[in-house]
């Protein structure tokens, strides 16, 4: 059994709204290995960002409610059933997040330097300290009591150095605005490694960077995990960027994980349908074709879910027992695990 | 080479968006030195009849602009753009609409390109009304013609855009686009905003469109994917210029321009023993790239040259001209030679 640093286990989630129950998870059972990247594709609507958020805590309950058996757990932790002040730990020590748009995830109005202080002082609040507040904007002025402010300089410059920005010095006292696209998902990176995360989340990190800037980063976050003892659960939308960086790939659809598996058994030997659908349908860049292979129909909304497989509407290979019953997940030759009829029989 | 089937020919193309000086900079007396934002600057290209020309940058390249251009929808700084002879600046009134009718666009957001106060059949004969006001039951035939042809099914014809997905809205939105049987389409990222199973689909439909109405496209994406796929020939953009044109067998299998080179290596691979994130060659290429400067204050010489592993000491004085490598084939690059005018 590989170590995890992360464990979903029948994770379900639904939002109460006024047209009805949105399924925003169904039945999720995920681990991210330890020092591993774990890369989550998924179409608009497939759950793949709402996972990243019931990771922190962020889903507000209501109009959010989690299935009574569904459990998260994180060192040891069941992270939908500890207190708020044990998740304000987590979120400042344990697990950091890398959002898509780093301009609005940045606070345009204050410093770099100072936005990647807050992180560290919190962490140093946290696990030294044993405070769980936040930093007050004077504190983050003119430092925090029992915090040793040369010490937080020389961490934040640890970090933008760890993230590769050229001129680390020079960085502290710029803005947000002064930084390109991708110089800003670095100051972001960095915020997140202040903390000494043992997981990443990053939820589309290069989805609003160029491709040259995309490539960068991509490959900052692989060098990340060789050289700091960090995880990663990395989600996007894009299956190749996610086979660039990832160790495992698991492939969301409508709130479920349809297949999962070690990243060139998946590219190779794809079980899932749908996973075979999303790898033909991408154009090669190199081949000649008059067609790409394309899944008809589109993707169903969370609201009305087709019954039995949710795929069953689109899938090639359907039969009867598609519309009746939710195949599990279940494991397939030797790296992976696929929630499919096709490939388990009828033991029921 | 002014080639008979030649339906665009784009000469020399600049347009340049006026910063003018900040109300700041005026009030202290400062700065008063105009900026410009050169959006394009230089563009030359030329496309054929039945030819789909791929122009592929990333963000802030200009391509975008060069549609505009193109189109007649932003007057230009300086240069020519001719369709089919006519210099699009200066058609005007009855000729203007007769223009219109030959040249047609699909944007990139549907959703954002259909009022969503029409209905379906509306939005798709708009353009054919516009251009020439044929009677009613001729407009139906041709609305019912397109909506058959981009695969909506007829009883869609009174619905409104907010009924229908992302892909049956870029359906629409190609419908609206054909029906007034134009000579030359332009496609603007017509499938960013699309899921990858719906992208499939799109890609699908447009390339099975080229084919059986021999339609001429110029087809604008930052995907070099996409656009290999969709694409005769295919121009790399960055910064306001043309770095490299060639059919698309030659810039994606052989590219000539660093820039190209380093857009190429930058795809992130599905294949996992080809990642560029795993190889060295890969890395130091991407590496070295850094980021775009902005197209306010473009760098001197060639553009490129702060980012290009090749950089020598004339890229930096003086921007290289363009360099016929073979007959369908030109570079801006010192590399391939130092011909050129400027």
């Amino acid at each position: 059994m590989k170590e995890a640093v992360l464990a979903f286990k029948e994770v379900s989630l639904t939002f109460e709204t006024e047209e009805g129950s949105v399924k925003a998870l169904n039945d999720v059972d995920l681990v991210v290995p330890k020092g591993k990247i774990l890369g989550v594709v998924g179409e608009s609507g497939s759950g793949k960002s709402v996972l990243a958020l019931s990771t922190l805590g962020l889903v507000p309950t209501p109009p959010g409610r989690y299935g009574g058996r569904g459990s998260i757990i994180f060192e040891g932790k069941d992270l939908l059933r500890i207190s708020e002040r044990e998740l304000e730990l987590v979120r400042g020590t344990g697990i950091s997040m890398i959002f898509q748009e780093p301009m609005s995830s940045l606070n345009p109005v204050f410093k770099v330097g100072d936005q990647i202080a807050e992180a560290v002082r919190l962490r140093i609040l946290r696990k030294e300290l044993n405070q769980t507040r936040s930093v007050s904007l004077i504190e983050s002025l003119r430092g925090v009591k029992g915090i040793d402010e040369s010490r937080v300089r020389e961490e934040v410059l640890e970090v933008l150095r760890d993230v590769r920005i050229s001129d680390p010095e020079a960085a502290l006292d710029r803005y947000p605005h002064e930084f390109s696209g991708g110089m800003k998902q670095r100051v972001m990176i960095a915020m997140g490694l202040a903390a000494k995360p043992s997981l990443l989340i990053a939820d589309e990190p290069t989805t609003s960077l160029d491709v040259t800037t995309q490539a960068q980063i991509l490959s900052l976050v692989k060098d990340l995990v060789r050289e700091f003892d960090v995880s990663v659960l990395f989600i996007s939308h894009d299956l190749s960027v996610v086979s660039e960086v990832a160790d495992e790939i698991a492939v969301m659809y409508a709130g479920r994980i349809l297949e999962i598996g070690d990243v060139r058994s998946i590219f190779r030997d794809a079980k899932h349908p749908y996973t075979k659908g999303l790898l033909n349908a991408e154009p090669k860049l190199r081949e000649t074709r008059e067609s790409l292979e394309s899944l008809a129909g589109s993707v169903p909304s969370l609201l009305r879910i087709p019954g039995g497989c949710a795929f069953h509407p689109r899938c090639p290979y359907v039969f009867p027992r598609c519309e009746k019953e939710v195949p599990e997940l279940l494991p397939v030759g030797s790296s992976g695990e696929v929630a499919c009829h096709l490939y388990h029989g009828e033991e029921k | 080479m002014s080639d008979s089937s030649e339906i665009l020919r784009v000469e020399e193309l600049r347009k340049y968006f006026d910063l003018g000086v900040s109300r700041l900079d005026r009030f202290l007396g400062g700065e008063k030195e105009k900026k410009f934002v050169r959006a394009v600057d230089g563009v030359s290209l030329t496309i054929a009849k039945e030819e789909t020309l791929g122009l592929v940058g990333e963000s802030g390249s200009g391509k975008s602009t060069v549609a505009r251009c193109v189109l007649g929808l932003l007057p230009v700084t300086s240069g020519r753009i001719l369709f089919e002879g006519m210099d699009v600046a200066k058609v005007q009134g009855r000729q203007r609409r007769l223009f219109r009718r030959k040249m047609q666009v699909v944007f990139q957001d549907p959703a954002g390109s259909l009022d969503p106060s029409m209905r379906v059949r509306d939005i798709i004969a708009e353009p054919l009304e516009a251009t020439s006001g044929p009677p009613r039951r001729q407009v139906d035939e041709a609305v019912e013609r397109m909506m058959g042809l981009v695969g909506l099914a007829q009883e869609y014809a009174n619905r409104y855009p907010h009924e229908f997905s992302g892909g049956q809205r870029q359906r629409i939105g190609i419908a609206r686009a054909l029906i007034t049987s134009p000579e030359f389409v332009v496609l603007d990222e017509p499938t960013s905003a699309l899921d990858a199973s719906i992208q499939a689909q799109v890609l699908n439909l447009l390339k099975d469109l080229k084919r059986t109405l021999s339609l001429t496209s110029l087809f604008i994406s930052h995907n070099m994917k996409v656009v290999s796929f969709m694409s005769d020939r295919i121009a790399v953009m960055y910064l306001g210029k043309i770095a490299e044109i060639g059919t698309r067998d030659e810039v994606i299998s052989e590219p000539l321009h660093p820039y190209t080179k380093m857009l190429i290596a930058s795809i992130p691979k599905t294949d996992p023993d080809n990642r560029f994130t795993d190889s060295d060659e890969g890395r130091r290429i991407i590496e070295q790239g850094r980021e775009a400067p902005s197209p306010i204050n473009p760098p001197s010489g060639c553009v490129f040259h702060p980012r290009c592993p090749y950089a020598m000491a004339k890229c930096k004085v003086r921007e290289p001209g363009v360099t016929k490598v073979s007959p369908t084939r030109s570079v801006a690059c010192y590399l391939y030679g130092d011909s050129g005018d400027s």
